[in-house]
C-alpha cells in the first residue's frame, strides 16, 4: 500500500486512474490530515516548476560554434572531397594503362619472340630518360611528394586518435 | 528565413543542409537548459560549461544518427546525461550521499515548523536551488528533468538508460530528499537568525 505522500504525488501528477482519483479527492475533502499533505505538496510541486533555469556565460553560444568549426576544419581532408572525382581520376589513369597496354600489345610481333630472346636491350634509351638533369629532377619531386602524402596520411590518424582519446 | 520561428525539427535539416547559423539557433534554444542539467551533476560553473559545450559538440557530430523518433530534447538531454557521468568518472567525484556527511545537519523532526508553504517564493527559490545542490546528481538530475525539463518519466527513462518503474520510484525518493534538505536548510537558516 503507498503512504499519502506517494498517492498524493501521483494524484497530483495524474498517474492515477479515475476511481483512485475521486477517492483521493474525497480523502482530500473529508480528512484534515489529506488536505494539509495535499496543500504542502502542491506548493512544493509549484516551488519546483518555478525554480529558474542557470544562464551560461555570454559567449557560450559563440564558444560552442567555434568548437564545431575547429572540429569541421580539422576533419581530414578525405572526407570532404566528392568520392565521384576520385573514381573520375582513377578510371582516367586506368583507361591510359589499358591503353598503353593495347598499343604495346598489338605492336609486338609474337612469331619472331623466340628467336630474338638473347637480343641485349638497349639501355642508352633508358640513361636518356634518366641520365640527364630534368629526368632527375622529376624523379626527385616524385619522391617529395610521395613523402609529403604519406607524412600527412602519418598525422592525420595521430590527431584523429587523440581525438577519439579525447 | 527566420531560424527562430522554425521548429526543433526544421533546424535540425537546415543544419545537415550545412546551414550552421541553424545549429546556433538550436543551442540558445536548449542551452539553458543543457547548462542547467549539467550543473547539478558538476556542482560548478566552469565545469557545467565545459561538459554543456562539449554534449552541443557531440550532438552536431551525431545529428546526421539521430533518428527523430523522439523529440530533439529528449535525445540531447540523453547526451547530456552519458557526457555528465563520464566527467564524473574522470574527475572522480564523490558521488557517495550526502546524508552520511557531517557537513549537513540530519533533521530528525520530518514536520518541521518551518513548513515549504510559509516561505515567500523568492527565498523559497533560494533554498530550494541550494537544497538541489546537495542531492546526489542522479536525484538533482531527475528532479531537474520533470520539473524544470518537463520531461515525462518514459522520457527521463530513455535519457537515463532505466526502466519508466525505476525513474518513478528515484523521483518519489528523490523528492522525499530534497524536502528533508530543504527542511533542515530552513531550519537552520531560522536557528542562525535568532
Amino acid at each position: 500500500m503507498n503512504t499519502i505522500d506517494e498517492q498524493l504525488w501521483e494524484y497530483i501528477e495524474g498517474t492515477l486512474s479515475r476511481q483512485k482519483v475521486e477517492e483521493i479527492e474525497r480523502l482530500i475533502a473529508t480528512d484534515n490530515r489529506w488536505k494539509e499533505a495535499y496543500a504542502q505538496q502542491l506548493a512544493f510541486s509549484k516551488s519546483l516548476q518555478n525554480i529558474e533555469l542557470d544562464d551560461p556565460s555570454m559567449g557560450f553560444n559563440f564558444r560552442v560554434m567555434e568548437a564545431i568549426r575547429t572540429e569541421t576544419a580539422l576533419q581530414p581532408l578525405k572526407t570532404r572531397i566528392n568520392p565521384y572525382i576520385i573514381w573520375g581520376i582513377g578510371l582516367v589513369f586506368l583507361t591510359m594503362i589499358i591503353a598503353v597496354l593495347s598499343a604495346a600489345f598489338t605492336s609486338v610481333n609474337w612469331t619472331q619472340a623466340s628467336a630474338e630472346t638473347s637480343r641485349a636491350i638497349p639501355v642508352s634509351q633508358f640513361q636518356n630518360i634518366l641520365g640527364n638533369k630534368t629526368g632527375i629532377q622529376i624523379c626527385t619531386f616524385i619522391s617529395i611528394v610521395l613523402v609529403l602524402f604519406l607524412a600527412d596520411r602519418l598525422l592525420n590518424r595521430r590527431l584523429h586518435q587523440k581525438i577519439s582519446a579525447s | 528565413m527566420i531560424l527562430s520561428k522554425l521548429s526543433d525539427t526544421d533546424l535540425i535539416s537546415e543544419t545537415l543542409a550545412n546551414n550552421q547559423a541553424a545549429y546556433g539557433e538550436l543551442i540558445k534554444r536548449h542551452q539553458r537548459f543543457v547548462f542547467t542539467l549539467a550543473l547539478r551533476f558538476t556542482k560548478t560553473r566552469e565545469d557545467a560549461e565545459e561538459v554543456a559545450q562539449d554534449c552541443f559538440v557531440k550532438a552536431y557530430r551525431s545529428l546526421g544518427n539521430f533518428q527523430q523518433t523522439s523529440k530533439f530534447s529528449t535525445w540531447l538531454y540523453s547526451i547530456v546525461y552519458t557526457t555528465a557521468m563520464s566527467f564524473l568518472r574522470k574527475k572522480r567525484i564523490d558521488t557517495e550521499s550526502i546524508d552520511n556527511e557531517e557537513a549537513f545537519i540530519q533533521v530528525e523532526a520530518k514536520e518541521s515548523d518551518y513548513s515549504v508553504v510559509t516561505i515567500d517564493q523568492k527565498i523559497r527559490n533560494k533554498y530550494l536551488q541550494q537544497a538541489i545542490a546537495m542531492l546526489l546528481p542522479d536525484d538533482a538530475a531527475i528532479i531537474t528533468l520533470f520539473y524544470q525539463g518537463e520531461q515525462s518519466l518514459e522520457e527521463i527513462a530513455t535519457e537515463m538508460g532505466m526502466e519508466t518503474n525505476t525513474v518513478k520510484v528515484k523521483l518519489h525518493r528523490a523528492r522525499h530528499r530534497l524536502k528533508d534538505k530543504l527542511e533542515g536548510l530552513l531550519k537552520h537558516e531560522a536557528k542562525d537568525l535568532i
